[in-house]
């Protein structure tokens, strides 16, 4: 037992090799054969996240994404309201407790794609 | 058309040679043409079925150095029926420092080998990754890698791994996915337990692509080489002799499986 203690670390080529290394992965069940590891779709498989670590960085793409637009339009809509002219029923940006599931993430982006094609199309006629 | 097998590993003493002049008569004994081709300068395949390199008119080196050289005009026939060789000498050594500054050097033994009409051609490569060892990749369609259970011999497939990624010019996992390599077990010692251990765990992502026959150690295959005759014809129920019989149908039915080859053929001597 004590000679096979001093194999412990020692790593041999073939260990290290990238295909081993997803060989091995593969028979645990945890990869593919693919040699870089597919980000997961699933952003929020823990517990929910607050908006100021969506801020800090956390989140992922989508929730920083979706953040990132609630503020810009935020802006652009206290940009309007300074703007001479009628004055906007609402002038407050609500966001949820806490950072939405990616589909209802998705479907908010849709929405304010839509909101903007609106927007672009009264400015356009106006 | 030939089905082209390069028996490889860049460690030495892992058994190539010993795989390679056996499997070569097991094959000819199933009654499938088989050409051997000697690539390794030391010359030890075809000493060791029985041709004197000192002896011979045309060899290997011939084909590296010669232009347009077939490989049928340096093949010669063996004691054994339905298996030739295409012998070395020790002057392939300098022929493959020589043919360093040739264009497609990479490709002047797959070239040699395009009209061979054999079933199978079994290349013994020499333990290195140079020029003679790229040409073996280059003209192959399967690789047996002869791994002796030794901490090196791991590293050396490792190694030649890369290699063949490079020369094959295909990923890893398409080397893997396509079924284009199996490891051979060689000089198995059951006494070595601790050895055995670990080398079959690192082996384990390879199972699949490791051969179920292992080639046990067996001192009558060391007797066969000085002998001169493959381990058939010097001890034919020997342990060594069942191990390659059993390695030859194995290889046989991945062959089969790979490339809907036909079905088994009668045996012409009783051994396999």
């Amino acid at each position: 037992m004590a000679k096979k203690k001093q194999f412990a670390g020692k790593k041999t080529k073939l260990a290290r090799l990238p295909l081993t290394q997803a060989l091995t992965r593969q028979a645990e069940g945890e990869a593919t054969l693919s040699p870089t590891p597919r980000p997961s779709l699933s952003l929020f498989t823990q517990a929910p996240l607050t908006w100021d670590k969506v801020s800090a960085g956390h989140g992922g793409p989508l929730a920083g994404a979706f953040l990132f637009l609630v503020r810009e339009l935020a802006d652009l809509k206290l940009t309007l309201q300074s703007s001479p002219g009628p004055a906007a029923a609402d002038p407050l940006i609500y966001l949820p407790d806490r950072v939405p599931q990616p589909p209802g993430i998705m479907q908010t982006l849709r929405q304010a794609r839509q909101s903007l094609q609106d927007l672009q199309s009264l400015l356009f006629h106006s | 058309m030939s089905h082209i097998v390069a028996i490889i590993n860049q460690k030495g003493g892992t058994g190539k040679t010993t795989t390679t002049l056996n499997l070569g008569a097991a094959l000819a004994y199933q009654g499938y043409r088989t050409l051997i081709v000697d690539l390794d300068p030391q010359g030890h395949t075809s000493i060791g079925i029985g041709i004197e390199p000192d002896a011979i008119a045309g060899s290997m080196s011939d084909i590296l150095l010669v232009p347009k050289k077939r490989i049928s005009e340096v093949a010669m026939s063996t004691y054994i029926l339905g298996l030739d060789i295409a012998p070395a000498h020790i002057h392939l050594a300098r022929a493959a420092e020589q043919v360093y500054t040739r264009v497609f050097r990479e490709a002047i033994l797959a070239d040699a080998l395009k009209d061979v009409d054999y079933d199978f051609v079994l290349i013994d490569c020499p333990p290195s990754l140079g020029v003679l060892t790229t040409n073996s990749l280059y003209a192959c369609d399967f690789i047996i890698i002869p791994c002796q259970i030794s901490r090196y011999s791991l590293d050396g497939l490792a190694d030649l791994l890369n290699t063949v990624e490079t020369v094959k010019n295909v990923s890893m996992e398409d080397l893997f996915q396509e079924d284009l390599f199996r490891i051979l077990l060689t000089m198995f010692d059951k006494r070595n337990s601790i050895t055995n251990e670990y080398i079959l765990e690192q082996l384990k992502p390879y199972r699949e692509k490791t051969f179920t026959t292992i080639i046990m150690k067996n001192e009558a295959l060391n007797q066969a080489q000085i002998a001169q005759k493959a381990i058939f014809d010097y001890e034919p129920r020997c342990p060594g002799s069942l191990d390659h019989s059993k390695l030859c149908l194995e290889f046989l039915e991945i062959w089969r499986k790979r490339n809907s080859l036909p079905a088994k053929r009668p045996s012409l001597q009783g051994y396999l």
